[in-house]
């Protein structure tokens, strides 16, 4: 009959899919005995199945799956934003405000001077395009941990819904940050063309249009969810919507992570708590799964030999992000006024990096790559493989180091909210 | 114009197909058609025939890529089907159920097998029987996924539900043998007239299809023995969501890599839970499951309607309305055979032909085994291939959409619809 398998999608690629999410339950299950939240486990399971080691999910299945991360993060966003209300908002504006700033700000400039003084130790010099890059990144934070810990122990609280705000809204602050800081590192790079105004004005218009764009589907999806009386049909609006606002973001280039989250935001805030409450019902019964998918493929796409390369940069760029973190957390909730648990424990919960992360390093190396060419036509070789060195430090840095921020972050978000008292007792002992 | 990037169709087709349920319901039609309709307007024939090329949205590379969507939804609705079989209904109309599934399916066999011969032995002179013998072959094929989905949409409750869940479901492995029976016996036909060949064994051909339902049993067994050890000691709603998505995955790989049947494989996964679980654990995974179910039928069916070949219907032609007459007689008349001989009641013996009817990607399926089999055997079994191919093609937007329909009447007649869902 038909010999060849592989016709159209990959098949045995869907069987692998199916072994990796019962081995990721079972493992999420196991870590979970170990007081860990249970995305550990799905990681594990994804790099032990991926192409770091056994292999059975090649580089090209991960590829065709890239589009269950996208899925995924829609539905996180979602969920962030459908846990905004104008209410917290109002009363905590000020202080979210300032602890976004605080953290985001706090952490660009501990890696920018962290690694500007450890180019200056190596090299005699202080490597700024270099600094500056990587300290936009670091400012990146990765929300899905984070929301995933949160909805694991079914946290509750004041720090739970900052941990939302924050890891939500941060997402657009970071890609302001990376815009900057990639503008004025362009300019000091040799052979680089065109002013800094560009480079400022896309991201904010980025920003805007995520904002606009999604707030437009926000209204429209809540006004159809009005006439609608079947649970289920809240699900395949919600998925219809979710869909469409991934697929508009990649269409437009604008951020998946804010598009969605809008749509959440004013469905909260435009509807009644009884029936956000339907839909977040129905989100919770496929949240489960989608967050088994993401970080299983998330583990299978860490490269453990990545961490061979991390080296003293890596070193300096992870401590100096979790001091930013953490010191521009407490920093941000002191002069915002916060209440002493989110002062003591915010910081911890928003350490997790990833995808988003990667993706602004691939951007990074992808551009400083060209320049490098073009500053190598020039006949300047020497700023040329510096810039091309530049580039692929970068990937590295970020990869070797995604793969620590993505294990301890969830980690430590556990931790935070366990201590500040927001996970209900019969589910820490689950 | 940059491509659409496919979530963004997928998302507002699932809305389009939400909205067009809702319309079509209001005409008492059951809301896939409506989902198909959506998918039939943005697919890649309807634009093309009716000069707006704008509206085909969906075109033939995005709907391979999405492929991987329709085998899971099948598997999802097999393995649904296979749950709704409990041994002890089944017991009690068990012979009546065998009786029908045989009846029918041979019917559908025969009818088509005389109405084509027939026609060619009035058209040519002679009776052509290796393609009386391949479309017969094909016309026992149903398409499980459109009963189902009415079933599920009006809630339907009763005996002749249970007896269409279990025709729709084991009658695949039915359409299996006699596929592989009447597909070697048409090669054996052809190749016998060709001059210099060598006659394949008949018995090692007919081994495959018997090879073929064996091993969907004996895994989907295994896998629902699997399934049900680790259902049992799982705490939370959603994770039985987890466990069943992971094992119907599972079972897609298995059924793909060793060429099983993948509607056979999911049903007996959730026949052995069924069979060997406490109705209390049943009902929660079918809960879960009932609450995934609706999304993945517009995405299922509208995906399905942008899949019907318009430029196929000018085609039609004398075959495809003989055929679509034999398939429906066949079915309906070998359904109320059946019926009779296994003593069911009444009402089954009424309305469970009328309920079977649906025929779709299964069937194009073999059409196409058939189709690239037989390209190769002279001008005759070059001739067979693209005719199977142009009719099944078009008859299957008859089937599947008239299908859904007489099922939700058959339904309706037998009273088997709460009234709050009419």
């Amino acid at each position: 009959m038909i010999d060849d398998p592989l016709v159209g999608f990959n098949f045995p690629s869907l069987m692998v899919l199916g072994a990796m999410t019962v081995a990721g339950y079972y493992a999420g299950r196991l870590v979970n005995r170990l007081r860990m939240p249970a995305i550990i486990g799905y990681m594990l399971v994804g790099l032990l199945i991926g192409p770091s080691l056994i292999n059975l999910l090649k580089d090209a299945d991960l590829e065709g799956l890239a589009f269950i991360n996208e899925i995924a993060l829609g539905f996180v966003a979602v969920t962030i934003g459908s846990e905004l209300s104008l209410k917290v908002i109002k009363r905590q504006g000020k202080e979210l405000l300032t602890i976004i700033f605080a953290e985001c700000l706090g952490t660009f400039a501990m890696v920018l001077v962290g690694i500007a003084l450890l180019t200056t130790i190596t090299s005699g010099r202080a490597d700024w395009p270099l600094s500056l890059l990587l300290a936009a990144i670091a400012s990146a934070s990765a929300p899905a941990g984070t929301v995933a810990v949160i909805q694991e122990y079914k946290a509750r609280g004041s720090l739970t819904s900052t941990l939302y705000a924050v890891v939500g809204f941060d997402d657009g602050l970071a890609i302001l940050i990376f815009g900057f800081a990639y503008g004025i590192a362009k300019v000091l790079l040799p052979g680089s063309e065109g002013g800094t105004s560009d480079l400022i004005f896309a991201p904010a218009k980025e920003i805007m249009v995520s904002f606009f764009v999604g707030s437009g589907l926000g209204f429209v999806f809540s006004y159809m969810l009005r006439k609608i009386s079947n649970a289920r049909d809240y699900l395949i609006l919600t998925f219809g919507f979710v869909l469409f606002g991934c697929g508009i973001s990649s269409w437009l280039h604008i951020s998946l992570i804010l598009t969605n989250m809008m749509i959440g935001f004013v469905l909260v805030n435009t509807r009644h708590e009884s029936l956000v409450q339907k839909v977040s019902e129905q989100l919770g019964n496929i949240m489960p799964l989608l967050f088994i998918f993401f970080f299983a493929v998330a583990g299978a796409h860490l490269d453990i030999y990545a961490a061979g390369s991390l080296g003293l940069l890596g070193l300096v760029y992870i401590l100096g992000r979790m001091a930013g973190k953490a010191g521009g957390a407490w920093l941000g909730a002191v002069m915002g006024g916060a209440e002493d648990k989110i002062r003591k424990y915010l910081g911890w919960g928003l350490h997790t990096q990833a995808g988003v992360a990667i993706g602004l390093a691939l951007i990074a190396k992808g551009d400083l790559d060209e320049i490098s060419r073009r500053v190598l036509e020039h006949g300047n070789v020497a700023a040329s493989s510096h810039v091309e060195w530049i580039g692929n430090t970068i990937l590295t840095t970020v990869t070797a180091t995604c793969l620590f921020f993505e294990v301890v972050g969830p980690i430590l978000a556990y931790m935070a909210l366990k201590k500040a008292g927001e996970i209900p007792e019969n589910e820490a002992e689950a | 114009m940059e491509n659409i990037p496919p979530f963004l169709l997928l998302g507002g087709i699932t809305i389009l197909g939400f909205y067009a349920g809702k319309i079509i319901r209001l005409a008492n039609l059951p809301s896939i058609i409506g989902f198909m309709l959506v998918g039939l307007l943005l697919g890649p024939s309807f634009g093309e025939l009716s000069k707006l090329p704008f509206l085909s949205l969906l075109r033939y590379d995005d709907l391979e890529s999405l492929s991987f969507l329709n085998e899971i939804a099948l598997g999802l609705v097999a393995f649904t089907i296979g749950s709704e079989l409990r041994l002890k209904t089944l017991r009690a109309m068990g012979r009546g159920i065998v009786a029908i599934i045989l009846a029918e399916s041979f019917g559908a066999f025969l009818v088509v097998l005389g109405a084509i011969a027939t026609l060619t032995w009035l058209t040519d002179g002679q009776p052509d029987w290796p393609m009386a013998l391949i479309f017969a072959s094909v016309a026992p094929a149903s398409a499980p996924a459109g009963t189902v989905a009415v079933i599920q949409e009006y809630k339907a409750k009763g005996s002749l539900t249970t007896a269409l869940y279990a025709v729709v479901g084991f009658d695949d492995g039915l359409a299996i043998f006699i596929f592989g029976f009447a597909a070697a016996l048409a090669k054996t036909l052809i190749v016998a007239d060709m001059p210099g060949s060598v006659e394949p064994s008949f018995l090692a051909t007919m081994w495959v299809p018997v090879k073929e339902i064996l091993s969907s049993l004996v895994i989907g067994a295994v896998l629902g023995y699997l399934f049900c050890f680790l259902v049992r000691r799982v705490k939370h709603n959603s994770e039985y969501f987890i466990l069943v998505m992971g094992f119907v995955f599972i079972a897609l790989g298995l059924s793909t890599i060793f060429h099983m049947s993948l509607i056979l494989t999911n049903l007996v996964i959730g026949f052995v839970l069924v069979n060997t679980r406490t109705e209390a654990l049943v009902r929660k995974v079918g809960e879960q499951m009932s609450s995934i179910m609706p999304m993945t039928f517009i995405l299922f069916f509208s995906l399905a309607g942008a899949h019907l070949n318009l430029k196929a219907l000018p085609q039609l032609g004398l075959v495809g309305v003989i055929y679509i007459l034999a398939r429906s007689g066949g079915l309906i008349g070998g359904s109320r055979v059946g019926a009779m001989v296994g003593q069911v009641e009444d009402k089954i013996k009424k309305y469970v032909g009328l309920g079977i009817l649906s025929q779709a990607g299964v069937a194009i399926g073999l059409s196409l085994i058939v189709a690239s089999e037989f390209r190769d055997l002279g001008a005759e079994g070059a001739r067979i291939s693209a005719s199977i191919i142009t009719t099944i093609t078009a008859t299957c937007i008859f089937f599947e959409i008239i299908g859904p329909i007489l099922t939700k009447i058959a339904l309706t007649k037998a009273g088997e619809i709460p009234e709050d869902r009419l």
